[in-house]
């Protein structure tokens, strides 16, 4: 009898491994969307956890707000004085960008990211695994949001949708280890591929004639059929080249600071084109 | 009803772990405070709810937060099942029991997460996993584990363990 009670913890141990592991094979190949249980398992943790995060955001928030009152009080008359040099800008750019946008009619110059539309949300909860640099977002399918969509701040580009629920999406970041992109240096306009690793740093590598320097901005190239061209990903801080001569390594300091990321827009494609190797609807 | 009360736990637990941890981290690592309370949970009640609230916890962290899912799953049920089944051989109320489970569980995790970056052909520095992330985590995890283990204890331990007992004398 013992024995046999033995024998069936085993048995259920061995079984459940085994419809793990192959839970693990069927999600670990690229899906449109997650199945009916995951996604009621994230409907249900992810209100609690956007709320918990916007406590805990409106906390800090105001902890840092009366620690800070002095320093405001100085960088309140500072800004002031900016906010009128830059109205003086403002309007000058305001000028120049409609003679601009005139000079593109007359060009004929197609506006590179007219393609697609923005859909603003907030980051809700942060992968507790610490090797991770995975975040959940407050949309999902339901707005339109699907896998591979590229997600943006206004400071440049964060990384992919992965995965897609009913009203939540899992974003992986460009400086997550799994996570790479196709780029271009601005300047010299060299093309390499940037990759994240397990520190979160964004290291790529380029052609070993690039003309390359600290300094140089570094936006997608518009390959590999994920990111749209153009998009801001940073600036080179170090340029190695390799005993092999063979490429030049570079590391880039991301625009984005992915700790702190608290919106961000997934773009979505709206002219029903092929996009990203699939069809988006 | 202690049921519920488990799962209450668990979702609590990976809301507080992806919102609130990201402040207490230490040289830019979170405690895996679910590994805390899998191990205490199945020092309570043994292998079988070990496992079950390994897969539970497991999948949860899993489904909303990784890709491909079920390997933390995977992780925590072993370490459900392994710290459940040495549950009998050890005194309950000392501390050095929470601490070196979670020690091995922290290991074992580490160990099948690696196992499956490699297997999934995630290019992975060994070193770098264990000097920056294993050791911190490993110690993080041991000094939370003793507080979990202890609250756990005391606020609802000693009933687990009389109806664990209880369970047990009915087989």
């Amino acid at each position: 009898m013992s024995k046999l009670y033995k024998n069936r913890s085993i048995i259920m141990v061995a079984v459940a491994a085994i419809i793990i592991i192959v839970i693990i094979a069927v999600t670990s190949v690229d899906r449109e969307r997650v199945s009916a249980p995951e996604s009621l398992v994230g409907s249900i943790i992810k209100p609690a956890t956007g709320a918990v995060t916007a406590i805990v955001n409106s906390i800090r928030n105001s902890v840092t707000g009366i620690a800070e009152y002095r320093s405001l009080k100085d960088a309140n008359r500072t800004l002031n004085e900016q906010i009128i040099s830059l109205r003086a800008q403002a309007r000058e750019m305001e000028a120049l960008r409609q003679e601009n946008q005139r000079l593109r009619e007359m060009l004929d110059f197609k506006d590179t990211h007219s393609e697609f539309d923005l859909i603003g949300c907030s980051v809700v909860g942060k992968s507790p695994d610490n090797t991770s640099s995975i975040f959940i977002i407050n949309k999902g399918a339901d707005n339109g949001i699907m896998r591979s969509m590229p997600v943006v701040t206004n400071n440049g580009l964060v990384g992919q949708v992965i995965d897609a629920g009913s009203n939540w999406a899992k974003v992986l970041p460009l400086n997550d280890q799994r996570s790479s992109v196709s780029v271009m240096v601005n300047r010299t306009r060299d093309t390499g591929i940037l990759k994240g690793d397990i520190n979160f740093v964004l290291t790529g590598s380029v052609s070993p004639e690039a003309a390359v320097v600290e300094g140089d901005d570094v936006v997608t190239s518009g390959m590999g059929g994920i990111y749209p061209k153009g998009l801001f990903v940073g600036k080179i801080t170090g340029i190695r080249t390799g005993d092999s001569q063979l490429l030049k390594t570079i590391r880039v300091e991301p625009a984005v600071d992915f700790d702190k990321v608290e919106e961000v827009f997934v773009l979505k494609h709206i002219e029903g084109l092929p996009f990203g190797g699939e069809i988006v609807e | 009803m202690s049921a519920w009360i488990i799962a209450l736990i668990l979702v609590f637990n990976i809301i507080l772990q992806s919102t609130v941890f990201q402040y207490i981290a230490v040289l830019g690592i979170r405690p895996d405070s679910a590994i805390a309370i899998v191990v205490a949970l199945s020092t309570f009640l043994g292998k079988e709810y070990g496992m079950i609230i390994g897969v539970a916890a497991g999948m949860m962290q899993d489904i909303v937060f990784s890709r491909p899912v079920g390997i933390t799953a995977l992780s925590y049920m072993l370490i459900g099942y392994l710290v459940g089944s040495n549950s009998d051989k050890i005194f309950k109320e000392n501390l050095v029991v929470p601490l070196a489970f979670s020690a091995g569980a922290t290991l074992l995790k580490y160990f099948i997460g690696i196992f499956f970056d490699y297997v999934l052909g995630i290019p992975i520095s060994l070193l770098i996993y264990i000097q920056q992330y294993l050791l911190i985590e490993l110690v993080y995890n041991c000094a939370i584990s003793i507080v979990i283990y202890k609250a756990l204890y005391w606020v609802y331990g000693r009933k687990l363990l009389k109806d664990g007992l209880r369970i047990k004398r009915k087989r």
